[in-house]
């Protein structure tokens, strides 16, 4: 994929979180965090799938028979 | 004639064409050429004005991109000609216009918006979430922000129809009083109109404004 990066200035690359050190985070949170880029992004990944999840869940739901 | 509030409004032309839209083409002869060598007053006050929203936007581009800021000058001036020619007597106003502002803030944030979607996936979905988020608000955060992005070209056009028709109709409002006897009251309302054309002037440009920043806000999220 092409880097988008050299379009904007260093000053939106701090502000999207490149400068955290990623390694200071352990086991479930270096996944999902609100630091690092990658943690944001599993984050909003994993709060669409519970949505969908749920909206499944409902469509499925067994119907009450009159 | 004024068959309702909002008629001054409606598009419409007495030889069969909407030559109303016309306005649209009067920043074409507004805009100083420069051809010349030297600079007029005009073209001073335009070059200035351009100038100082050049140097706030190009703080967002990287030094190789800095044309792209001359788009949005661009669309600055447009729409500030568009909005100060609207408030000229018998002139339509044609960023009043939902059709008109859609128009200009819908090709915007599609480009950057399906751009950032194709190209930049993983940018795209961590800045829905904001860094530093309390781990109890992070799934509201991200619908928050989901929903804003998916509204801003909206927005965008409405705040700048909505106004623009304001602006309008308050003046509007304000003459169709006049038929006074009262001559205190006459010059009263005068003075109210004349307040009210230097604040729609103020509007004009400010909105404008607003309209450019935000789509250079929104551009440097992708």
């Amino acid at each position: 994929m092409p880097n988008c990066f050299f379009l904007f200035s260093d000053l939106t690359l701090i502000m999207a979180g490149d400068n955290v050190d990623p390694s200071q985070f352990k086991g479930l949170s270096k996944h999902f965090n609100s630091q690092t880029i990658h943690g944001r992004a599993n984050v909003t990944l994993a709060t669409y799938a519970g949505i969908a999840t749920i909206y499944i869940l409902y469509k499925l739901r067994p119907k009450k028979k009159q | 004639m004024m068959t309702n509030l909002f008629s001054v409004f409606d598009p419409s032309s007495s030889l069969g064409l909407a030559l109303n839209w016309f306005s649209l083409a009067l920043v074409m002869f507004l805009i100083p050429l420069g051809k010349s060598i030297g600079q007029s007053r005009g073209t001073t006050v335009v070059s200035w004005a351009v100038k100082k929203l050049y140097n706030e936007m190009k703080v967002l581009f990287s030094k190789n991109s800095n044309m792209v800021a001359v788009l949005f000058s661009a669309l600055f001036l447009f729409i500030m000609i568009n909005n100060m020619t609207g408030l000229l007597p018998y002139v339509f106003t044609a960023t009043s216009h939902l059709v008109v502002t859609l128009s200009l803030a819908f090709p915007l944030w599609i480009g950057y918006f399906g751009f950032g979607w194709v190209n930049n996936l993983k940018w795209m979905l961590a800045h829905l979430m904001p860094q530093g988020t309390p781990w109890l608000l992070m799934p509201f955060m991200v619908v928050i922000e989901s929903v804003s992005s998916l509204i801003r070209p909206s927005t965008l056009a409405v705040r700048l129809m909505a106004n623009m028709i304001a602006g309008h109709l308050l003046l509007i409002l304000v003459s169709s009083s006049v038929t006074v006897l009262n001559l205190m009251v006459f010059w009263g309302i005068v003075l109210a109109q004349l307040l009210l054309v230097i604040l729609e002037v103020a509007v004009a440009i400010i909105q404008a404004y607003v309209l450019v920043i935000l789509s250079v806000l929104y551009s440097s999220e992708v």
